[in-house]
């Protein structure tokens, strides 16, 4: 007898449907499964025949046949488990699937005793599945809230293959309930699940500056300092000053995340992430990539803050892999079977140390040459440089400041950090790009107006610092980021001043 | 120059493995280079100061085309000189143990003229740099050569500072003259042959080799009427040149710093066992001899900057050491936008540097 149900095979950071059809006759006993499958779903075999058996049913010896179609899309994942398992049963009639054929989904691992297991992306699966008129789901128990989002929907979460069996035959499962996410949003509760305030930040006062201006023209940064100069203390910090994400920004997170595993038993994730690859990462975990590309880092970091710690010590190949995802946004990797395209929206926060020994210039510490220091500098890729607006120095925390109660809170810069935003939004609605940073040379004059005083300070600081032509225009973004936290409309003297000071010249 | 005189020592110093010390033993032995060459195996046997291996050395000495080699020194304008030619150093003369030849590029010291030796830290802070440089240009003020080794941090700042006086400065290698090391150098290299020599005792070709540095001390020690210390860390090499110059009978003088800096370790040492404390180039003059035209020669009469209020409170607190931003602003109180604006203001125009990312100093 021949069966079908649905299910959903991931493709990038994407879902497509995938039909698991089944058939049993008469022949010589076996059990074959076709469709372009990857390894773990060929093993889905061997779980799904235990499975069976451990429900209670006999497995007869028939011949079985299960095609995964479309056929020439790759297979991967062991979600299969539970859509096989059931399309065996239906094909031994044991279950009527006449009923739910064309409006139901199913997904989740099988274990030898039939219990269904924990799966990744719930949430795209779900918005596919959706699209393409499936209205009922049967998924994981553990996974079930995460499609809770999604109106116009039934998700029924199951614990065991039992459990689906008497549910297809007319049991009741309680469906998960709606959550009303725009409701959820207006709710959503300020400061929850980040990694500590910059309140908690003593002294540092021009790099907590630096870190406000470039989050605020979505300036990539650059902290140059001593070990335990607060760096990395800094950079975890950054993510919460970012604006609060918009309803359609936390989709996008919740997404990746949901296919990562990463939702942490959350039905929507509405905080920035920040993610710190170790320096001895590769391009591949990194970028993304793989045989069936899978999303990397900068992906996860996707509308959040991607550190990079000890920027001179990662490999040269794998920061220059970094100069296209920061340019346009996303990653493409193309593979025979397609281009897979994994957003890729980040601001670079790096920090490295000056020197080897990490304490240059204090020479009571530090016996580095300076050679030894230009060449450590030196092995940060120019490119990424080029793209690094603000590079500011982190100094060593003085003794008294230990004790002293730390400044503004983050949810103060943040207000003014969106306060920034908004100008810059207002400026650029009928351009192609949204922040200061994104200023093309072309617009500078448009947007970067400057009066005759400061004109003769940019030419000045031109001809004294050897300003590169780029360097020159790196400046007055950061200006123009400058005067808007401030609020005015001009480019001024002292805004100059101060990009000037945040210049991308290390040593 | 002249070939045909000079063509035996030129010879001697070209046998492989004849360092100095060898080669005072051999001339005792032999009146000149010339009997050396004459001498036949068993001559040299004789004697009985040669290895196998230095007579090996001697003999197959005798193959080198002279001339050839000759032609090649003059083609890269290296000169040679030695014990007893007109062209040698007196000042040297006076020590046992001398250089017994010199190789050079420019002109060397002349023997009237005053000549201050200054060494110090590779790895030095920006303070010491900007002090040695400050103290060889005063010294270049008053009309004394400064003589140092070209090495990084303190011994080129020595020679800079002479050069932007327009005096003359003589650099003593560790390596043949024809090798600029270290490389970076080139520039100040060239500069010295110019603005007087760099000179040294190893042929040209000579690898730099770290036992040679410490017996080049000896020769900067030698020329040098006086000889300062600026930064120096505890076993610094640069005190291998003052007990050098203690033994050569020569002032020693050290620019002290704080107690508890490691690059000033050496240096508070050294005054604090005799050496005389350097604050300024007029400091060594006495020493030197020189007592008159003090007064007009004084940089520091014209050193004094005028600012607007604004200004001089953020440069007043800078000194020659970098200091970071923040401690800057903690200091005098203003907001980092101003004060950030006040140092790009004295950055444009000269008066403070950024050495470092966000640490500021004055430039002198």
């Amino acid at each position: 007898m021949y069966s079908k149900v649905y299910s959903t095979a991931l493709r990038g950071v994407s879902m497509e449907i995938v039909s698991v059809e089944t058939d049993v006759s008469d022949g010589l006993p076996s059990f074959e499964m076709v469709g372009l499958l990857n390894s773990e779903v060929r093993e889905a075999k061997e779980r799904v025949r235990s499975a069976i058996k451990n429900t209670g049913y006999l497995l007869p010896p028939k011949r079985i046949t299960v095609s995964l179609s479309p056929a020439d899309i790759r297979k991967e994942g062991s979600y299969f488990d539970l859509p096989i398992a059931v399309g065996i049963l239906g094909s031994l009639g044991l279950i009527n699937l006449k009923y739910y054929e064309e409006d139901i989904l199913i997904a989740g691992e099988l274990s030898l005793s039939g219990e269904v297991l924990s799966m990744n992306g719930v949430l795209p699966m779900i918005l596919a599945a959706r699209e393409k008129g499936i209205r009922r789901f049967i998924i994981p128990k553990k996974n079930a809230h995460e499609g809770a989002i999604v109106d116009d929907i039934e998700i029924y979460g199951v614990n065991n293959l039992r459990e689906v069996v008497d549910f297809l035959n007319g049991g009741q499962i309680k469906a998960v309930e709606y959550v009303d996410f725009e409701k959820m949003y207006e709710e959503y509760f300020d400061g929850e699940d980040r990694d500590g305030d910059f309140s908690e930040i003593n002294g540092q006062e021009v790099v907590k500056r630096a870190a406000e201006v470039a989050v605020a023209g979505m300036h990539h940064l650059l902290l140059v300092g001593s070990p335990g100069s607060g760096k990395s203390m800094i950079a975890k910090r950054i993510a919460g000053i970012l604006p609060k994400p918009d309803m359609e920004e936390c989709m996008e997170i919740t997404k990746i995340h949901s296919i990562a595993g990463k939702l942490d038993g959350k039905a929507v994730k509405m905080t920035r992430p920040f993610r710190a690859p170790h320096h001895t990462t590769t391009d591949r975990a990194l970028i993304g990539g793989g045989n069936n590309p899978k999303p990397g880092e900068i992906t996860l970091a996707h509308k959040g803050v991607l550190f990079l710690d000890e920027l001179a010590e990662f490999k040269r190949d794998v920061i220059d892999a970094l100069r296209q995802p920061l340019e346009d946004g996303y990653v493409s990797i193309s593979r025979v079977g397609g281009a897979y395209v994994f957003p890729a929206n980040v601001m670079l926060v790096a920090a490295t140390n000056p020197c080897k020994c990490g304490y240059y210039p204090d020479r009571n510490r530090c016996n580095c040459s300076e050679i030894q220091v230009k060449n450590y500098i030196g092995k940060i890729s120019g490119p990424i440089l080029d793209r690094i607006d603000i590079c500011v120095n982190t100094p060593s925390v003085a003794m008294e400041e230990l004790g002293r109660k730390g400044g503004e809170s983050s949810k103060d810069i943040r207000e003014r950090v969106e306060h920034a935003r908004k100008c810059q939004i207002e400026r650029y609605k009928n351009e192609k790009y949204k922040f200061n940073s994104e200023i093309p040379s072309s617009h500078m004059e448009k947007y970067c107006y400057l009066g005759v005083e400061e004109k003769k300070l940019m030419d000045m600081a031109y001809n004294t610092f050897g300003l590169s032509v780029r360097a020159y225009y790196k400046i007055l973004r950061v200006a123009r980021t400058i005067a808007d936290l401030e609020d005015e409309e001009y480019i001024k003297e002292s805004h100059i001043a101060e990009a000037i000071g945040y210049r991308t010249e290390l040593i | 120059m002249d070939f045909e005189k000079d063509k035996y020592w030129l010879w001697m110093t070209h046998v492989k493995e004849m360092w100095t010390g060898k080669a005072r033993k051999v001339l005792n032995s032999f009146d000149s280079p010339e009997e050396l060459y004459m001498a036949k195996q068993q001559e040299l046997e004789k004697t009985g100061i040669f290895t196998d291996a230095d007579i090996y050395n001697i003999m197959a000495a005798k193959q080198m085309d002279m001339e050839n080699v000759w032609h090649n020194l003059s083609k890269k304008n290296i000169r040679f000189t030695h014990v007893g030619h007109s062209g040698y150093p007196e000042k040297l003369l006076l020590y046992g143990d001398k250089p017994l030849w010199l190789f050079y590029k420019g002109t060397l010291p002349g023997n009237e003229e005053k000549l201050a030796g200054m060494v110090g830290a590779r790895n030095c802070s920006r303070y010491g740099v900007a002090m040695a440089e400050k103290i060889s240009r005063q010294l270049g003020g008053y009309g004394v050569g400064v003589i140092s080794g070209m090495a990084r941090g303190i011994d080129a700042a020595a020679h800079r500072g002479a050069l932007q006086a327009g005096a003359k400065t003589y650099a003593v290698l560790g390596c043949g003259v024809d090798i600029c090391y270290p490389r970076e150098n080139i520039e100040l290299y060239m500069e010295i042959v110019a603005h007087g020599s760099v000179m040294s005792e190893y042929v040209p070709g000579t690898e730099p080799l770290s036992w040679q540095f410490p017996e080049r001390n000896r020769i900067i020690s030698m020329l040098s009427d006086v000889v300062a210390v600026v930064e120096a860390k505890k076993n610094s090499g640069s005190l291998i040149t003052t007990d050098y110059a203690l033994q050569y009978g020569k002032e020693i003088y050290a620019l002290p710093g704080r107690v508890g800096d490691e690059l000033s370790c050496g240096c508070n040492e050294l005054i604090k066992s005799g050496a005389s404390l350097l604050t300024e180039g007029a400091d060594m003059l006495y020493a030197m001899g020189i007592f008159d035209n003090l007064e007009e020669n004084n940089e520091k009469n014209n050193c004094k900057i005028i600012l607007e209020k604004e200004n001089e409170v953020v440069y007043s607190c800078l000194d020659l050491l970098p200091k970071n931003i923040d401690d800057i602003i903690k200091k005098t109180g203003k907001t980092s936008s101003e004060v950030f604006g006040i140092l790009t203001q004295l950055m444009m125009k000269g008066f403070v540097v950024e050495p470092v990312k966000n640490h500021y100093a004055r430039r002198k």
